[in-house]
């Protein structure tokens, strides 16, 4: 325990590098496939199982915004640069279909957790999208551009954020029925798995919380962190919401009650900014990783002390646990992708 | 912010028709060498023809707090912080606002947002203006003036469409407006890049300057001249002129030497705040330092006058003499001044963009001037849009340095005063409704005072 490992152990599986700042990492269902793409525009995709990759050096004409493995078959997309959205196949490597985002960036691709859509937001645009890629229904424009899209785990409804609130949308609706006010810019946007609560990262460097179904006012928020919330975790029984501060995580207790009032758990085991982290998708497991390359993972139900740490390369930009949470991906600033098996 | 890895920004403001694109396309076609990119907020008639300009919707932020300098361009912070991420990274970026835009939100993003500060530092604000069309905005449109307000380096462009004197009636009120910035003379936008780009205006490690041409205070009266004066009779004549009155004061000098009417300025001032004396045709002219409202209600008005005494004198007039084809006789015989001096307008509305300008020895008292900033941008700083400083702080052997933006400043301990130089406080403040006096007053009370600096 709390031993550092290096990278050599047979729990790393895979290392492979792009040329640049890996922007998305995703896993296939059965965890046989993780999709990734950069910064460049590349897209490689890993076969666990047999080894093999697969790149493609130009997928989009200029660099890769965001990307996404359906949670049900094996197809992803992925977003870019040039307003464009890509279908792909999984396992022949090739693209289903090219489908048009906007006239902006294409920052975002959600699927709908049992992966019968997606959702795709260029600049103020979102769009509706069945999983063949056939367009439902194209939105009207958001009041500014939308920073973040997540959906609701039944899957009957979205929420996006923009400036001065989120707006909940159900599926076979077509504009939003509500709106979770808060003057401010929202950055990031996170559901939680028992869908009693939406919370946010902000512009100023807090964590906002609306609890749902939302009553007026009844939003709190956790200010005091160094820097912007991009990350942040729920657990898949919605107990805790880990976020990073600085070197810490800090973790919010919930369980469905609003958490003023009780302390937080704060875990330290870092020794500089954690960049990525991520709950197991059914395990306890919570996995986060930082700016010099080390990821630690932690039991926070029973203890404040890191289970495992490793020093896997450089800094890191992303983690994902695969759907079985056996294995763990991870993707750095400089390009590399490196694979971890956790059974130990 | 001046971190040497950081990449530089420049912010381009102006009106539409400005001479903005032109500006930007000669910017890319002199560094094709180099990697820069644009962030466009507006696609004008003439297009950029360049690889890595980002069109951007202008989205402007405020936080909760509702405070000014928390508002950030959103967009920006998304666009930026995805090029960011790229290995390759760029060699510079230009920020091109929309003709109405405030460059305050753009600065500040570069200020408060602490992801884009790591990476990139604000470099200066260019400011292109349209020098034959811009006299339809500098009074009245708000972001005109802000965008000469907030400006370090302004272009006069299309110098080619207008008269050498309206040239220079427009460097006049800009220099008036923002007596910091350097202002260069264009036709076409051809102008050197090393004036433009890389000139470091927000950064504290640079070579701070102020310019101390911001000191011209203003003065209630356009004109003044010395003559002299004897014991006869005189008749002062005023055509028609721009307003029904004419406010003179006559003040009594020791000689015919000019500095002298800067000496008697400060009580000329005080004259003119004073109850006038209502001074109709034919009538004498009050001569024993007091103001006199001549009323010119005909084509032709003459009034009198009679010193008591032989000498000099300072004539201070409201208005220029010219715009009442104002004549002094003596017996039928012209009478000339033996010097003038013309002062500046202070036609400016109350809420025109205006500079007030500190230049003084002494040494302050670090604490209270803390403590004075701290409560001038609280309460002033919406209305303060640029702030640059040089100060003699008691007991620092360094210059200190500031500079900021609304609320927003850095601070910093500079150069070591030079043996045999003159330690002096320079500041200059840039924004809208700026009450000089109330500022002059907190400056100075932060000085130490000379019994004090003694002990």
């Amino acid at each position: 325990m709390n031993k550092e490992l290096q990278t050599q152990n047979n729990q790393e599986v895979w290392r492979t590098q792009l040329k640049d700042y890996i922007t998305g990492l995703s896993w296939s269902k059965d965890a046989q496939w993780l999709c990734a793409s950069s910064a460049a525009g590349e897209i490689c995709v890993i076969n666990t199982k047999t080894t093999q990759t697969y790149t493609h050096a130009e997928a989009h004409a200029s660099g890769i915004i965001c990307l996404a493995h359906s949670p049900q078959e094996n197809k992803f997309l992925s977003g870019g640069q040039d307003g464009k959205i890509r279908l792909w196949d999984t396992e022949a490597g090739n693209t289903i279909k090219e489908l048009e985002g906007g006239s902006h960036w294409v920052e975002h691709v959600n699927w709908s957790p049992n992966g019968k859509y997606f959702a795709s937001a260029s600049g103020k645009l979102l769009r509706l999208w069945s999983a063949q890629g056939e367009l439902i229904h194209e939105y009207i424009e958001a009041g500014s551009s939308i920073a973040s899209l997540c959906w609701k785990a039944d899957s009957s409804e979205m929420a996006y954020a923009c400036y001065g609130g989120v707006k909940i949308i159900k599926v076979e609706e077509k504009e939003p029925y509500q709106t979770l006010p808060w003057q401010n810019s929202m950055i990031s946007l996170f559901w939680s798995p028992d869908s009693k609560f939406i919370c946010a990262g902000t512009q100023d460097n807090c964590v906002h919380v609306w609890p749902l179904p939302y009553l007026l006012k009844s939003d709190f928020q956790m200010s005091g962190y160094p820097g912007k919330l991009r990350n942040m975790a729920w657990d898949s029984e919605a107990k805790f919401l880990a976020t990073p501060n600085d070197a810490e995580l800090i973790l919010w207790k919930f369980a469905g009650k609003i958490p003023i009032g009780t302390a937080p758990l704060t875990l330290s085991g870092h020794s500089t900014k954690i960049s990525a982290l991520q709950f197991q998708h059914k395990g306890k497991l919570l996995a986060s990783a930082d700016v010099e390359g080390r990821v630690v993972l932690w039991y926070p139900e029973s203890s404040d002390k890191a289970v495992v740490k490793w020093k896997i390369g450089n800094e890191l930009t992303s983690l994902m646990w695969a759907p079985n949470d056996l294995q763990l991906a991870t993707g750095s600033k400089n390009g590399e992708i490196v694979i971890m098996d956790i059974r130990a | 912010m001046e971190n040497n890895k950081t990449i530089p920004v420049t912010i381009l403001t102006g009106f539409l028709g400005s001479g903005k694109t032109t500006l930007l396309n000669r910017i890319l076609k002199e560094n094709h060498g180099k990697k820069i990119a644009v962030i466009e907020n507006e696609f004008g008639e003439v297009g950029v023809d360049h690889e890595l300009v980002i069109g951007a919707d202008e989205e402007i932020f405020e936080m909760n707090n509702g405070c000014i300098c928390c508002t950030v361009r959103g967009d920006l912070i998304r666009i930026l912080g995805q090029l960011m991420k790229r290995k390759d990274k760029f060699d510079y970026i230009i920020v091109e606002t929309t003709g109405l835009a405030n460059p305050a939100p753009v600065a500040q993003t570069f200020w408060v947002d602490d992801e884009m500060k790591e990476q990139m530092s604000l470099d200066a604000i260019i400011t292109v203006v349209d020098t034959k069309h811009v006299w339809l905005h500098i009074d009245n449109s708000s972001e005109c003036q802000e965008q000469i307000a907030f400006a370090d380096v302004i272009l006069l462009n299309k110098i080619d469409l207008v008269s050498a004197g309206e040239l220079e009636k427009l460097e006049n009120k800009i220099q008036r407006m923002n007596p910091q910035a350097k202002v260069y003379k264009t036709k076409d936008a051809d102008i050197d890049m090393d004036k433009i780009l890389n000139v470091k205006a927000f950064d504290l490690n640079a070579k701070v300057e102020i310019n101390p041409g911001i000191l011209n205070e203003e003065v209630p009266f356009e004109w003044a001249a010395i003559y002299e004066l004897n014991e006869f009779e005189y008749s002062l004549a005023l055509d028609e002129g721009p307003d029904p009155t004419m406010d003179i004061a006559i003040v009594k000098v020791d000689s015919a030497e000019e500095n002298e009417i800067e000496n008697g300025k400060k009580l000329a001032i005080k004259l003119f705040s004073e109850a006038s004396f209502l001074i109709r045709p034919q009538k004498f002219l009050k001569t024993n330092n007091a103001l006199n409202q001549l009323v010119v209600d005909d084509k032709v008005n003459e009034y009198k006058f009679k010193m008591k005494k032989n000498g000099y004198y300072i004539l201070y007039t409201q208005h220029h003499p010219n715009e009442f084809g104002m004549k002094i006789f003596q017996n039928e015989n012209l009478v000339w001044p033996l010097s003038f001096r013309e002062f500046e307008h202070t036609h400016e509305h109350d809420n025109a963009v205006s500079s007030v300008g500190i230049d003084t020895e002494g040494e302050l008292d670090l604490q209270k001037m803390d403590e004075w900033i701290n409560w001038l941008l609280q309460n002033k700083g919406t209305d303060i849009f640029r702030m640059k400083g040089i100060l003699n702080i008691k007991g620092n052997d360094e210059r200190f340095v500031f500079q900021g933006v609304h609320m927003l400043f850095d601070a910093q301990s500079d150069r070591k005063w030079r043996p045999g130089e003159k330690r002096k406080n320079q500041v200059v403040f840039i924004g809208k409704n700026l009450n000089r006096e109330e500022i002059m007053k907190g400056f100075q009370s932060c000085l130490i005072r000379s019994k004090e600096a003694v002990l």
